[in-house]
């Protein structure tokens, strides 16, 4: 039987560093997954993922028992992706905020540098419609939805790293399925419009 | 979907296992009788299971070195610094409980051997030597013959009795509040008793 998270994070507390390697390979995946899905960019996710795990590292005597590990480690990842997000953001222009004009406040409209839905089609087919749907969620919904798929967290474990009351987990993973299924509705039929166009030229 | 019950949310709620036990029944009784709910159902389990891959981002090979590499870099977590000030407390707690129980039989001992003997100090001393050496040689002889060895029977109750101060340490402040009045009043019986007995005979 292999140890407990609670059993090993005990041996690296008595001085045994080496043996945090078991919970790095036990959790890099979902971790990694999950950075990823917040990131939107593979080597961005792999970076701040071992920031991650070098901060639980320095935290952990911080980490109490009673409590499951990855919940207290998915918390560190996600103020990290926060953080990094918020951060990135400082230095451009919010694009959600809205500008203040004579007729009052409206949308920011603003032309995108990445490549439309149809040329992203046409330009990398294997670029899965699913992770894009996601990435047009809003946080409250892709966060919920990322943990529980992702990082294949149990509805409890959710609730812990986000502090939030499991009911409110259960609706925001309900909510964001309902969303997601209308983007992808959307991306698909965009799709075909891109395919069809693209035969008739 | 035809308007009626279950919707969607109920439906992934029955995927991921969320439902209360009463719900449940009631949509698997649904799900018999209607054959649009057991497709929406289906299309339901398939979306899940889509999303379900999201989790297969697969972390560099050489990631769990890299950060092992820079957790070497930090300094290695020192069994002083193991247990934060809180757990120490709870340690130091338990460890009173486990004072409580010896020093309180060695003092239930030694006052009943006063009132008994009623003697010298040399002689209580001896009085009381002889009474532990006694009790300790049948206890030994007795419990070793029973399991064959007495030192593998000390060694598991060492192991016992640091078990219990580890579930003592991690029990909350209530748990160990009722086994410290317990032992005291225990204790406080325990001498009645013993004094009550010497005093008749």
């Amino acid at each position: 039987m292999s140890a407990t998270d609670q059993e090993i994070v005990e041996a690296v507390l008595a001085g045994e560093q080496h043996r945090y390697a078991e919970l790095v390979q036990r959790y890099q995946g979902k971790i990694v997954s999950y950075v990823m899905r917040m990131m939107n960019n593979y080597d961005d996710a792999v970076d701040l993922s071992q920031e991650v795990f070098l901060k639980a590292y320095t935290a952990l005597d911080s980490y109490r028992p009673q409590y499951p590990f990855t919940a207290w480690l998915f918390r560190i990842a996600r103020n990290a992706s926060i953080d990094e997000l918020r951060r990135r953001r400082l230095t451009t222009v919010s694009l959600d905020a809205p500008v203040s004009t004579e007729e009052g406040e409206m949308h920011r409209d603003v032309e995108s540098d990445a490549p439309g839905p149809e040329s992203t089609y046409l330009e990398d087919e294997a670029r899965s419609t699913v992770e894009q749907a996601i990435s047009e969620l809003p946080d409250k919904y892709r966060e919920p939805l990322v943990l529980r798929h992702a990082a294949e967290m149990s509805y409890e474990e959710i609730s812990e790293a986000l502090e939030l009351p499991l009911g409110t987990v259960k609706t925001r993973i309900f909510r964001a399925r309902e969303a997601l299924r209308s983007n992808l509705e959307r991306l698909e039929a965009l799709q075909m419009q891109a395919a069809s166009g693209a035969e008739g030229s | 979907m035809n308007g009626h019950a279950p919707n969607n949310d109920m439906l992934s709620a029955y995927v991921d296992g969320v439902l209360s036990p009463d719900a449940e029944r009631s949509m698997e009784q649904h799900l018999v009788e209607c054959e649009a709910c057991a497709q929406a159902l289906e299309a339901e389990r398939q979306f899940v299971a889509q999303l379900d891959r999201l989790a297969e981002v697969t972390p560099p090979d050489d990631f769990v070195n890299a950060v092992m590499g820079r957790v070497a870099q930090h300094p290695v977590h020192q069994p002083g610094n193991a247990i934060p000030w809180r757990a120490a407390m709870r340690y130091g707690v338990a460890a009173a409980v486990v004072l409580a129980v010896l020093l309180g039989g060695g003092v239930t001992w030694v006052l009943g051997t006063g009132t008994l003997q009623n003697a010298e100090p040399g002689a209580l001393v001896a009085v009381g030597i002889s009474r532990t050496v006694g009790l300790a040689t049948v206890a030994f002889t007795g419990l070793s013959e029973l399991l064959g060895n007495a030192f593998v029977l000390l060694e598991q109750a060492a192991k016992m009795v640091w078990q219990l101060t580890k579930l003592t340490a991690r029990s909350g402040w209530m748990v160990q509040l009722t086994l410290l009045l317990l032992t005291v009043s225990l204790n406080y019986a325990f001498t009645r008793m013993v004094l009550n007995y010497q005093r008749r005979h």
